[in-house]
């Protein structure tokens, strides 16, 4: 997996450029679905926007090394683009040029929920897991590829050549240190999902 | 992979963590920190880390991270959809974003001029461009919605095209909330509630009187104003009714089904079968589940992904509604605390157990039979849920109590069972589109008066389909698979025993039968339909009028594709003759038969008649369809083959790139005539010599056309010869002869030996054979090619003059001289009698001058190779190939008749007649 990022570190370029719009293309999928969602509870998966992503590389007979080559790059794709896009509207908040406000959305379609004091920005999830890859790269790999790049425990078992109880194993681990990373103050509930 | 590196510190640590973490999470939580405790020992930091950790752990759900990712990737694809806000389209200035349908997302609209202040809901197609199939079915929505007008259903005031070419529609817009919602704020009881959905009932029936299911039904779409009316939203889907294209609705419906919310669809629509009427029912159903109860029929658990709630709607019973309620109760009894079954009941005036009492009984039954899995045992009509909803409320019996133990036993033993094919439904679906189509046009230009009549007339053929579709119910089929064919067939015989059918409605249920045999590949079967629908409208007042035209159109299609170009273009004089008696010149079947006359002249060898042809269906199409039909992409590709047979490529490039460019804007990847427009603009790029491009372009759409038309196709057969001709291009002629060889094989099986067309695919298989100096067996396709061709072509015709002139080569080569003298004799007279450039007959020319070199008639043989070459120097639009064989050709006549300086005068006049850039043109 390391090896496969460097790959990709070292310029995929051209991979990139194919892969950015349609993930784009998929997150617009997604999330208009997403917005339409009626059922409580049902939250927007990277999963699905990465995995539409890569059907439609295949049906456009782009070659990859391999699956999980792509997936790798995937996700640090869809990484950089949330992380991106927060870091932007930062930036637009502080400059004052917020190109308008949550209100333009009827509540109909448009409920995330109450945004409790609990919730947590894409960017403190990117620090986070930054922090982790220093101290344990692979585990930091693990959770981005299964966060932003949605392969499920049973894939990532077989990209990382581990078992998939490994895998559960360590991922709870993950949540629990990151979740500590951003709120160490607090006290969570468990939540459900 | 860092694991079980030795000697590093941090990942022992680590290890040592998580091997603690692991083991302390399996722990009740009383014990976790006694456990930590006595493990950590001395080591504070890791305890306290550890303990941490623990306080962290979310178990095994996502939770709040995924949530997080969630809102991220919302806010991200948020700000992109705000471009458009403070946008002006037409004469509304966008001023905020409503929502997002399926197909596009909707903006509140203001009045530019703010003359007044109307506002209205204007609906965008997002990303138009890519998506080209969501704006055709954009456009088929515009035409539904403007023929449907119901107090109760959202009108259409305008629609266009955004300056970025993004199709708009500007609909009332309708201040109001969603039914669900609206009900339990208003806190109305069980019987307002049920009048309200009989007023919902009412305008889905208004629409199915007019053909159009809606789709996706469900409280987000009928929403209830101030004044309790309720409104019909969104009939993106529905719009899908409007096209009796085959590929078109395949794609569409695939598309829809990714769009429609699975809480509401019916089972047939999950498993991607056709739907009508009846889905609506069983929509209505859960929406009718859901007003009454406040609850879902289908309950999975919230972790439950998509497809377990598709598999649940498709396999498992749904709970009745007083059952489901029941439930609810007893789980709230259990969690103790507050009930959300409580504020159900009170937001409808009741207890908890009196709304389960009230629902027990008639609601079960009439919600139960509303949602049954099988279209044909739900209500046959909304109409008739409505019934029982309103016999319900004046105390009557109702419909749905009797005939369900019956039902129940039944189901079990059909569960299993409820597999047709899905091409099957597929073509059946097109018969009805079409049908319901015609009649629906035909109801929008009669009278008032008949509409009535008309409306009977559609109900009838509903009927009729409801019967043949049940008849495919498996049972009835005992156990044995129902093929589209089969089902077809028994349509065709039904109609055909039908004495008591309406001879207007019988024509027309005959001719879509027909048609629908045609395009399943069986033009043999289309045929008697076919006839026997234009006999029958000849017999009509008039002759039959515009109808009759049509149907004569569909039976010439079908005559051609049977290889009968007489009979074809005598059925088009006809059509043709009948439309100028009754004036009708300027409409969309006159310019269908005139591109079907261009054909038959096409396929008949006429080039320069068929290009007139071509050219006035064209432009009349242009006007009476608009310049970005399909049709007029259609007859793009006709007019590209002429240009092809012309040998006129740039041309051919210019109106292929104009018809890829209409199908790119209005046509999914994998619609057909799109993937044909593709190809040929590959064909114009070989043409042209581009051919590592052209190579590229044919590899990917043959994958394409395997999947439309499979391995034996004329499509496929054709894309085969393309990359044939590609490998050969690029020296690859092993390859080159096997592509060819399967070419054959694939238009043999797809069309038959001596069918017309197939002489092509085996004269261009000979021609490979030839190169590959494989001369019996490329003499033995040459004849077997020129005895189909006398058969079924005149003796002018290109493909006679190919394979002649490549016999007469083979003849050459091998030594059988007179022969071959008269074969190329024969070959280059009758090139010149054909439309085709000069050239052609000249290549027959340079062969002749080599066999009268071979001869020893020097004379004749240095006028000829002089010649061929002078004239095959000077055309630009030569083949590569033919010239440098040509010029081979005189320059070993010259150099072993020892006149090198004869030779070098040659060269020397044709450089300058040949253009300088040859060499650089052919450098692919």
């Amino acid at each position: 997996m390391t090896r496969l990022l460097s790959a990709w570190q070292s310029g995929d370029t051209r991979a990139l450029e194919r892969l950015t719009p349609l993930i784009y293309e998929e997150l617009r999928n997604r999330a208009r679905r997403y917005m339409k969602r009626e059922r409580p509870g049902h939250t927007l998966q990277a999963t699905a926007v990465v995995h539409e992503a890569f059907v439609k590389l295949v049906e456009m007979n782009v070659s990859w090394q391999d699956r999980a080559h792509f997936f790798a790059v995937a996700a640090r794709q869809m990484r950089r683009i949330l992380v991106d896009h927060a870091k932007s509207r930062f930036r637009d908040k502080r400059g004052g040029t917020t190109t308008g406000s949550l209100n333009d959305f009827d509540m109909d379609v448009l409920d995330l929920g109450p945004a409790t004091a609990g919730d947590i920005d894409v960017l403190e999830i990117d620090e986070a897991l930054q922090r982790l890859s220093g101290n344990n790269p692979r585990l930091a790999e693990m959770v981005e590829l299964h966060y932003f790049g949605g392969l499920t425990y049973q894939e990532l078992s077989e990209t990382l050549k581990v078992s998939e109880a490994t895998v559960d194993r360590e991922i709870r681990l993950a949540k629990a240190w990151i979740l500590r990373q951003i709120r160490p103050q607090r006290n969570r509930e468990p939540e459900a999902s | 992979m860092t694991t079980g590196q030795p000697g590093k510190t941090v990942d022992d640590r680590w290890e040592r963590l998580q091997d603690l973490f692991s083991r302390a999470v399996e722990l009740p939580e009383h014990e976790r920190e006694a456990f930590i405790g006595a493990e950590t020992g001395d080591d504070k930091d890791l305890k306290n880390e550890l303990l941490e950790l623990l306080a962290c752990d979310v178990g095994q759900s996502t939770g709040p991270l995924t949530h997080a990712l969630g809102a991220a990737i919302d806010a991200t694809t948020r700000d992109r959809r705000k471009a458009l806000v403070g946008r002006v389209i037409g004469n509304y200035k966008l001023a905020s974003i409503l929502g997002h349908g399926g197909t596009g997302t909707v903006y509140l609209g203001e009045r530019a001029d703010r003359q007044y202040s109307a506002q209205v809901a204007v609906k965008i197609v997002d990303n138009a461009p890519i998506h080209g199939d969501l704006g055709l079915r954009f456009r088929a929505e515009r035409q539904i919605l403007a023929s449907l007008n119901h107090a109760n259903i959202a009108r259409l005031l305008d629609a266009g095209e955004t300056k970025d070419g993004q199709p708009y529609l500007v609909m009332e817009y309708v201040h109001g909330e969603p039914v669900d919602r609206y009900c339990d704020r208003q806190q109305l009881d069980l019987h307002a509630r049920l009048k309200l959905f009989l007023e919902i009932c009412n305008a889905v029936q208004y629409a199915h009187q007019n053909l159009i299911v809606h789709r996706d039904l469900k409280p987000a779409n009928i929403l209830v104003t101030a004044e309790g009316s309720p409104k019909l939203l969104d009939f993106g889907i529905a719009k899908l009714l409007d096209t009796g294209d085959a590929a078109a609705m395949l794609a569409l419906t695939r598309m829809n089904d990714r769009l429609l919310t699975p809480e509401y669809a019916s089972p047939e629509q999950i498993l991607g079968r056709q739907v009508t009427t009846a889905s609506d029912v069983y929509a209505l159903g859960v929406v009718l589940y859901e007003l009454l109860t406040g609850l879902r029929p289908y309950t999975v658990p919230s972790s439950a992904s998509q497809l377990e709630l598709e598999r649940s709607i498709c396999i498992s019973d749904p709970q009745r509604p007083s059952t489901a309620v029941k439930k609810a109760m007893e789980a709230a009894e259990a969690a103790e605390g507050e009930s959300a079954i409580a504020a159900i009941a009170l937001a409808r005036g009741l207890q908890p157990d009196r709304l389960q009492k009230r629902l027990l009984g008639d609601i079960d039954a009439i919600v139960m039979r509303a949602l049954r899995k099988e279209p044909q045992h739900r209500y046959g009509s909304v109409e008739q849920l409505a019934a029982d909803v309103r016999r319900y409320l004046s105390a009557e019996p109702v419909v749905a109590r009797q005939g369900n133990w019956l039902y129940y036993s039944q189901r079990f033993v059909r569960r299993h069972a409820f597999g047709v094919s899905a091409g099957a439904f597929l073509i059946v679906v097109i018969v009805v589109f079409a049908v319901a189509m015609s009649i629906q046009n035909q109801r929008i230009a009669a009278e008032r008066d008949r509409a009535a009549n008309e409306s009977k007339s559609a109900q009838a053929v509903s009927e009729f389909m409801l019967d043949v579709f049940s008849a495919a119910e498996p049972f009835k089929a005992q156990g044995k698979e129902i093929t589209a064919r089969q089902l077809l067939e028994q349509s065709g015989m039904q109609v055909r025993a039908d004495k008591g059918m309406r001879p207007e409605v019988r024509a027309r249920l005959l001719a879509s039968i027909g048609r629908a045999f045609r395009r399943s590949g069986d033009p043999e079967r289309s045929l008697s339909y076919l006839e026997d629908a234009v006999h029958l409208r000849r017999q009509m007042p008039n002759s039959g009028g515009l109808p009759a035209a049509e149907d004569m159109s569909e039976l010439a299609i079908t005559l051609r594709a049977l290889g009968d170009m007489n009979g074809s273009a005598r059925v088009i004089n006809e059509a043709l003759a009948l439309c100028d008696r009754i004036g009708g010149q300027r409409t969309p079947t006159y310019a269908t038969l005139l591109t079907n006359r261009g054909r038959v002249e096409f396929a008949s060898g006429d080039v320069s008649r068929s290009r007139q042809s071509f050219e006035h269906a064209l432009a009349l199409n242009r006007q009476v369809r608009g310049p970005n039909d399909q049709e007029v992409a259609v007859v793009l590709l006709d007019l590209s083959l002429v240009f092809m047979w012309m040998d006129d490529i740039p041309s051919v490039e210019r109106v292929t790139r104009q018809a890829v460019d209409i199908f790119r804007l209005t046509a999914n990847d994998l619609h057909p005539d799109r993937v044909l427009a593709e190809t040929r603009l590959g064909e114009a790029l070989l043409m042209q010599n581009h051919i590592n491009e052209a190579g590229v372009m044919f590899e990917s759409t043959l994958e394409k056309q395997r999947i439309l038309f499979g391995n034996n196709s004329r499509q496929v057969a054709e894309v085969l010869d393309s990359l044939s001709q590609i490998r050969r291009a690029q020296g690859q002629l092993a390859e080159s002869e096997q592509f060819a060889a399967e070419a054959l094989s694939s238009a043999v099986n797809a069309l038959g030996a001596e069918h017309a067309y197939t002489p092509y695919f085996r004269t261009a298989y000979a021609s490979v054979l030839m190169r590959r100096a494989k001369y019996t067996e490329a003499e033995r396709e040459l004849r077997h090619s020129l005895d189909t061709l006398a058969k079924t072509r005149p003796a002018d015709h290109q493909y006679v003059c190919s394979a002649e002139h490549l016999l007469g080569e083979v003849l050459l080569e091998t030594n059988r001289l007179a022969d071959a003298e008269g074969t190329l004799t024969a070959a280059m007279n009758r090139w010149k009698r054909t439309d085709a450039p000069a050239w052609r007959a000249a290549r027959s020319a340079s062969a002749l001058g080599e066999v009268f070199y071979k001869q020893g008639r020097m004379r004749e043989a240095e006028q000829y190779l002089t010649r061929a070459y002078t004239e095959l120097a000077a055309d630009d639009s030569a083949d590569r190939d033919v010239r440098i064989k040509a010029r081979q050709r005189v320059e070993h006549f010259y150099i072993a008749n020892g006149q090198r300086e004869k030779l070098n005068d040659l060269m020397l006049a044709t450089s300058g007649a040949a253009p300088a850039k040859t060499p650089q043109a052919r450098s692919n």
